[in-house]
């Protein structure tokens, strides 16, 4: 088949790249995955790399030691998660607690492994033809939803066409738009799939995996009952569910997956979550003994879990980050230098210190950032500099200071995170009004009055994102949804759509460079961080997977006594 | 007296609909809207208006008031378009919690709060009476997601006497429910115990006052049928007063503490409900507030009636 | 009335009345002031009230400043240099404690203010004229008093947004319907009096009469009713910032600042600890004074 032929080509040009320098061993794996080589695959390719180490070890796993104790299997977790805003439902989630529940029911054609890497899941396979607008994904045998229907191509059609379908409602529908449409979804075999792209795009497989939360394949027949009837083919089945109060969910006897040695998953019997609102209120349970584990645990408040001796804290880099984007149609944001004067006011170290005890990552208002997406290029770093801040400041007429509005959500580090950087901006000469809003607040409204898309300048949230592509597609594109800054870059649309589109690494490492250094010195939005991740739970506790509070892979979690 | 009782049922009505339409109005003018809430914010603005369309939350104001009020006096009350669960039962199952945590709450405050009030109105003016006076007073004014989130670290997480949260784990016996309804019950308990306090010792003083109850002493009657048979008697009408008029808060105001205790009750209910424009929840959640507040009030009404035959009954 | 030029004897003792009058209101006044300064609640409150209301006004002068960041030092313990500790941005808490008080300062008399004056407005009217006026001014206070007080305040601050001059007027509003119940009984139990009805067969405007008549009569109920009402106006601020439907950062309100460092309790108690005893101590200090002032008032 060609997509073999091409899958086997794309390989050799990757070992090439390693070995001419141009990438890292870390970045061909990743990338290896996005184009569906086997893991068998990939590890030959390391071995033509003359890779003599493994690949790096799981966060988890090496904060829980290398060696793990043996597995223990039967028993029940509790863990504590913010309650789902709304009724569950696949199509329509958003939110962390949704998203974790759904998540242990449904599965996705991909996973992530804990490296942001592609790890399959439903599709046991994938690859695009040379061009790369037409991908063909390989669909696992074997496996029932829990309700004892087969799973089949046509289940994945109707659940990625459910998705872009306007009526559904879905937020996956704006992160596809434009790259795949309606009727582009068509079942070869009942287990191989084959997406019809608009254009070429590169990182499409990260639109179908469990990144894009909202892709989980669902029974053909689904009805949008989700909460009372959740049939998935995951490990776990719903028991039972009280609103914004607990969950309860027992292991799918019938689960395809096993372990290395051939044992049933999951080990688990049971499952249950505490649906707590309040952070602290949600520390204080996992601190009583009263659950096990708790997928997230904020910074904020989280002084006192972190220094607790019974508790064992996991902590990962996501990608998640804090948008401050700058308004660029709004005064004074229009001229660039206004808002490289923020990014110059910036002690980068400093916010990192204050809002997460020094343990995130830094970004320097790009989104290829090596340190949380490997093989980006290096991006020069912006340090504190208030005398260019001040010198940006006049060349553009603010000589003598300008006042701004900054609106944020009343949300955890939130409002934190405005005070430092109002506080930061003074001596530059920049005066910062705190505009705090409701949650729902900044999120109400139609796309030409909602504030996180309106405002003059606005902190936005964001969970993690696989790749820097998605979180360009998704906020720095005129086409975006997202767009808070409103940034119209012809130079960045171009090369991005070029990037995209290339299936060739020496040239995505190039036109990468291009578009970070446009985005580093545009700087439409600041970038100061990429928030690292906790995850706590008590010390016998072991094996939980997944990179980030949204992927809490428990299915080969266990506990010992 | 019955004549007016019914009046006062009656008069709750036109109250009823007002507090319908005024909360009708009030969720509307709230930013943001229905389709915007269940679809959260990744969706597109055609997305939210097709789902807008198909629920009727684009329909004017008036039609959707009516439409509402038609199947909510019919006893349709209609699903939660943010839970997904039938209104009727979500409702009284989370005003059911309220109850139960204000009723213990109640339970233990009342004849508590009586007795230190009396008996530091009989002292009146004595050290004892002062003492009691500045500590009711400090507890009242403390407020309850300090005083909560004090007891929290102290019982729960320090001493591990009590549990974090208000709920037993499922399956567990309906009795375990008290024990776990200590914490929250006693921010509460100290906010109260204070008000109530204040307003018996207030009843006792006054009541001691009076030229009758000289008369009763002058007589020799001793000294506890003097208490029992005039002056607590008495001094409960400002008392039960006060009592009716906070039932309604204990109930629809316990936000803080269900929010700090994660108590599934009806005040977080209506603030979430308020927050998602989910109306038909949140209607039904004011409504059934309302309603207990007026009622206790009338009940607190005719307690005072039977007490002090004096007092008529007034609209 | 007699004709100019023309000495009128009732008027002159009229007069004369009226003079006396105001000697033992004066006399009545002085006596007042000396029994509340004798009151050792009510002078220990208003202690505590100065002491907030200057540091209010003055503390920024002589404490460290309530904004300054410290991103290296936060949540420190109390030391030298920072006697009440450092919160989660590295600011010193006494600095931030002290100027607490200038925000609920503001909000609450202003608020009480506003609900004694529309309270009062209405409670006049609804007294004064009883039957249908009052009936229907009254079945709109109880709807008013049906709605929880959490749910309208929150909807009215969502719809406005956060600023000082908003939650005054929330928490006036909140407050007017509980006011104007007790204005108007008190008003009630004065119109059957003498002098109303004197003035009412004088044939003189029946606001005048509200105004000049009864309103005088009514002024301690009103004071009273006023500081309870200060008492829950600092609550209630308090506790609408708590909720984060008050004050917005970087301001160093008290219920604020707890709201914000709860997180924190825990592991750093004195960024909670300190805000919450100053407004506790703030709310004793007003019910002190209204205690004070009740007892005097009714002996």
């Amino acid at each position: 088949m060609a997509d073999e032929k091409f899958a086997r080509e794309y390989g050799h040009h990757l070992v090439e790249e390693v070995l001419n320098g141009h990438m890292t061993r870390r970045q061909l794996l990743v990338r290896a995955s996005v184009f569906g080589l086997s893991a068998t695959a990939i590890a030959q390719l390391l071995a033509a790399c003359g890779s003599s180490t493994s690949s790096s070890s799981s966060p988890s796993a090496a904060a829980s030691g290398s060696a793990l104790p043996a597995v223990v299997t039967g028993g029940t977790m509790k863990a504590v998660i913010p309650p789902p805003l709304k009724a569950l439902d696949p199509v329509t989630i958003y939110d962390q607690g949704g998203i974790v529940l759904v998540y242990q029911i449904a599965e996705y054609l991909i996973d992530l492994t804990n490296q942001n890497a592609l790890k399959p899941k439903l599709a046991v396979s994938w690859a695009p033809n040379a061009k790369g607008d037409v991908w063909t994904f390989k669909l696992r045998q074997g496996v029932t939803f829990n309700d004892g229907s087969p799973f089949e191509a046509a289940d994945v059609v109707a659940s990625i066409e459910r998705v872009i379908n306007p009526k559904s409602g879905s937020g996956a529908l704006a992160a596809l738009a434009g790259i795949l449409s309606p009727g582009g979804t068509k079942a070869i075999d009942t287990h191989t799939v084959q997406f019809n792209l608009d254009k070429p795009f590169a990182d499409f497989p990260y639109l179908v995996s469990a990144s894009s939360y909202n892709t989980a394949i669902l029974p053909r027949n689904y009805a949008g009952n989700f909460q009372k009837k959740a049939v998935g083919t995951g490990p776990w089945m719903l028991k039972s569910f009280v609103t914004n109060q607990h969950a309860t969910l027992v292991k799918n006897p019938t689960y395809w997956g096993k372990d290395t040695q051939g044992r049933q998953l999951p080990y688990l019997d049971q499952l249950e979550f505490a649906l707590v609102t309040d952070t602290s209120a949600a520390n204080l349970q996992l601190q009583s003994g009263a659950v096990d584990v708790q997928p997230q645990t904020v910074f904020q408040g989280g002084a006192s879990v972190l220094s607790d001796a019974s508790l064992r804290v996991d902590v990962y880099p996501s990608t998640g980050i804090r948008e401050l984007a700058f308004n660029v149609n709004k005064t004074p944001w229009q001229d660039k230098r206004v808002r490289q004067a923020v990014a110059y006011s910036l002690d980068r170290k400093a916010i990192n210190q204050a809002l997460y005890g020094g343990r995130s990552n830094l970004g320097y208002d790009t989104f290829w950032e090596p340190t949380v997406f490997p093989g980006s290029p290096t991006p020069p770093a912006r340090a504190q500099d208030y005398t260019k801040a001040k010198q940006l400041l006049s060349d553009a007429g603010h000589a003598s200071g300008v006042d701004v509005t900054l609106t944020v959500a009343n949300y955890l580090e939130n409002p934190a995170f405005a005070q430092l950087i109002q506080a930061q901006c003074k001596p530059a000469g920049i005066n910062v009004k705190i505009n705090e809003i409701s949650y729902n607040a900044i999120y109400a409204g139609t796309n030409t009055t909602t504030p996180w898309l309106n405002a003059p300048s606005v902190i936005v949230e964001w969970g993690s994102r696989p790749t820097p592509g998605v979180y360009a597609q998704a906020m720095l594109l005129p086409t975006s949804a997202w767009s808070s800054s409103h940034w119209n870059d012809k130079d960045f649309v171009t090369t991005f759509n070029q990037y995209e589109s290339t299936t060739d690494e020496a040239t995505r490492t190039t036109l990468a460079s291009k578009l970070s250094s446009i985005q580093q010195d545009e700087t439409p939005i600041v970038v100061a961080f990429y928030i690292s991740q906790l995850r706590t739970q008590k010390k016998n506790v072991y094996n939980i997977q997944g990179p980030g509070s949204f992927y809490f892979d428990v299915s080969q979690a266990y506990m010992t006594k | 007296m019955a004549r007016l009782i019914g009046r006062r049922l009656l008069l709750m009505v036109p109250t009823l609909i007002l507090v319908s339409i005024l909360v009708f109005a009030l969720a509307e003018v709230l930013p943001g809207n229905l389709g915007r809430s269940i679809l959260g914010p990744y969706a597109t603005q055609q997305q939210v208006d097709i789902l807008n369309h198909h629920l009727g939350a684009d329909k004017p104001l008036y039609e959707r008031y009516a439409v509402w009020a038609g199947h909510f006096v019919t006893g349709h009350w209609g699903a939660s378009l943010q839970l997904g669960t039938p209104v009727f039962s979500t409702v009284m199952r989370a005003l059911g919690n309220s109850l139960l945590l204000a009723g213990f709450a109640l339970v233990i405050i009342v004849p508590t709060s009586i007795l230190v009030g009396v008996y530091a109105g009989l002292r009146r003016d004595s050290l004892l009476d002062r003492a009691i006076t500045i500590s009711t007073l400090s507890m009242t004014v403390i407020p309850e997601f300090v005083s909560g989130v004090i007891l929290i670290v102290v019982f729960a997480v320090t001493l591990h006497w009590l549990p974090v949260s208000a709920m037993p784990p499922q399956g567990a016996p309906f009795v375990d429910r008290f024990y776990y309804l200590i914490l929250p019950a006693i921010p509460l308990m100290l906010l109260e115990l204070g008000y109530i306090a204040r307003m018996a010792r207030v009843g006792t003083v006054q009541v001691l006052a009076m030229p009758y109850i000289r008369t009763a002493v002058l007589k020799g009657l001793p000294r506890h049928r003097v208490i029992f048979g005039h002056v607590l008697r008495n001094a409960l009408v400002p008392t039960v007063t006060v009592i009716g008029s906070q039932v309604g808060w204990l109930i629809g105001g316990l936000v803080v503490v269900e929010f700090l205790f994660v108590y599934p009750g009806i005040g977080n209910m209506m603030i979430n409900a308020a927050q998602f424009h989910d109306v038909p929840l949140l209607e039904a959640c004011v409504l059934v507030v309302a309603v207990l507040y007026m009622l206790s009030n009338l009940i607190a009404d005719i307690v005072v009636a039977l007490l002090n035959p004096r007092i008529r009954m007034g609209g | 009335m007699a004709p100019a030029g023309v000495v009128d004897d009732s008027r002159t003792q009229e007069m004369q009345a009226d003079v006396a009058a105001a000697l033992e209101q004066r006399r009545q006044r002085r006596y007042l002031v000396r029994a509340l300064l004798r009151s050792p609640t009510f002078v220990i409150g208003v202690l505590i009230v100065l002491f907030w209301v200057f540091m209010g006004i003055f503390s920024t002068a002589f404490t460290q400043s309530p904004l300054a960041q410290h991103p290296f030092a936060i949540l420190q313990s109390p030391s030298a240099a920072h006697w009440f500790g450092t919160d989660d941005l590295g600011r010193d808490v006494l600095a931030r404690t002290m100027a607490g008080a200038r925000t609920v300062l503001i909000i609450a008399p202003l608020a009480t203010l506003l609900a004694l004056l529309w309270g009062g407005i209405i409670g006049l009217i609804a007294g004064f004229y009883r039957g249908i006026t009052d009936d229907i001014i009254m079945r709109l206070v109880d709807v008013l008093l049906a709605l929880p007080v959490i749910i309208t305040s929150i909807l009215i601050l969502s719809l406005f947004g956060k600023s000082l001059a908003i939650v005054i007027v929330v928490i006036g509003a909140l407050f007017t319907p509980v006011v104007s119940r007790t204005i108007r009984s008190a008003v009630i139990g004065e119109r059957e009096r003498e002098y109303v009805m004197a003035a009412r067969l004088r044939g003189e405007r029946s606001a005048f009469v509200m105004a000049r008549e009864i309103l005088p009569n009514i002024t301690q109920p009103i004071i009273v009713e006023g500081t309870v009402r200060l008492g829950y106006a600092v609550f209630t601020a308090a506790t609408l910032s708590f909720l984060g439907f008050g004050l917005g950062p970087p301001s160093p309100d008290w219920g604020l600042t707890i709201a914000t460092e709860r997180v924190d309790l825990q592991s750093a108690p004195w960024t909670v600890l300190f805000p919450a005893f100053a407004l506790a101590s703030l709310v004793v200090g007003v019910n002190l004074i209204t205690d004070g002032l009740s007892s005097v008032f009714s002996k």
